[in-house]
């Protein structure tokens, strides 16, 4: 074989292959895509209405009642958010300690189900459990926004597996958890993380 | 609506923008993600990453100097499966799997197709990955460059090599 039949073969292979995203990854990532924007336009209002030119037009009366009661939300906003952080993470935490596979499947929405295989995600967690003997799962909080029924947290985290007492596997990365009320209960949508 | 206008709609809050973008890119990207790992699975996953990375550091991308957008988004993806396969050198760099591909009906097809991406495979990343984007993708030098990173020249002395080591390859199968 020359070098000419080489490149035709490698062009005809280019031709050939053609792969589609799956469909449930596909729906995956536009969720993802118009999620992150929502999350944009919405840290991009708070910074409009924070905006110094913004409070000076408006007349002071307005604007101290404005202002009192935007710090009153944020305050408010700040402790409900810090609470439902705090009961997700634990109980993250908490099925992976114990590993508690019904605890950890628990952790997620329906819609994320829709999303997802469940029977696959309970065989990968199940696995997962099976493989160590203990997983430390260790976040460390950067942000929280809280708008309505909705709640994304901004973490840090790092990820250790041990077996036999050694920590066999680990990962530090960043993560996003989308999070969304479902019947009074705060549930994961989405778990976006990079290591 | 042209992409110079989408990406400007994209950071100007357009949640349609980055929709039309991912739709018109997500197969190129796709099929030159696979051609690195290998695995649909992985690819779709590196793909997802590719677009979180897009969405989160958009506002750095200036459309100002004649920077192309494609450029940029394929520099991030073979970043990301570079990043991919450092951390999972176990990778299996026998056989590859070519059963995701789904428009290869012809045995025969399948088989010189499986022949020639194993072949690739065994050549070092820095020739493989220049062939898969000129002769596989029909990619033009220069972008290729520009993703890479490299001068024209590099690209093209690399492309030579690359075809050497794998007719080396194909030679040895053969006899």
């Amino acid at each position: 074989m020359n070098n000419n039949e080489i490149i035709k073969l490698l062009k005809n292979t280019g031709k050939k292959i053609e792969l589609e995203v799956s469909p449930e990854k596909d729906k995956a990532i536009i969720n993802m895509i118009l999620r992150n924007n929502e999350e944009k336009n919405y840290l991009s209002l708070l910074k409009r209405i924070l905006n110094p030119i913004f409070i000076r037009t408006s007349l002071v009366t307005a604007m101290i009642i404005f202002v009192i009661g935007i710090f009153f939300n944020i305050h408010n906003n700040k402790i409900n958010s810090e609470k439902i952080y705090k009961s997700i993470i634990s109980e993250i935490i908490e099925a992976n300690k114990k590993k508690d596979i019904n605890k950890a499947l628990s952790l997620y929405s329906k819609e994320f189900y829709e999303l997802h295989n469940k029977k696959l995600i309970k065989h990968n967690i199940q696995k997962l459990f099976k493989d160590f003997d203990k997983i430390n799962y260790i976040p460390e909080n950067k942000k929280l926004i809280l708008k309505d029924n909705n709640m994304l947290i901004i973490n840090k985290f790092t990820y250790i597996a041990y077996k036999n007492n050694k920590p066999v596997l680990k990962y530090k990365g960043n993560e996003k958890i989308y999070l969304k009320k479902e019947n009074n209960k705060w549930k994961i949508i989405a778990w976006i993380y990079n290591k | 609506m042209n992409e110079e206008k989408l990406i400007k709609e994209f950071k100007k809050g357009n949640k349609e923008a980055l929709k039309f973008i991912y739709e018109k890119y997500k197969r190129s990207l796709l099929k030159l993600i696979w051609y690195y790992v290998n695995n649909k699975e992985d690819a779709e996953d590196i793909l997802q990453t590719v677009f979180y990375k897009v969405i989160k550091n958009i506002e750095k991308f200036s459309l100002k100097k004649g920077a192309s957008f494609k450029t940029w988004v394929f520099r991030i993806a073979i970043n990301s499966c570079k990043d991919f396969l450092k951390k999972k050198r176990s990778i299996s760099l026998n056989d590859i799997e070519i059963t995701a591909v789904s428009n290869i009906e012809k045995v025969e097809d399948k088989i010189l197709i499986e022949k020639i991406l194993n072949a690739l495979n065994k050549i070092d990343l820095k020739y493989r990955e220049v062939i898969m984007m000129i002769y596989l993708e029909n990619m033009k030098y220069e972008e290729v460059a520009d993703i890479l990173n490299k001068p024209v020249g590099t690209i093209k002395s690399r492309l030579n090599y690359g075809i050497n080591l794998l007719k080396n390859i194909l030679g040895e199968k053969n006899e």
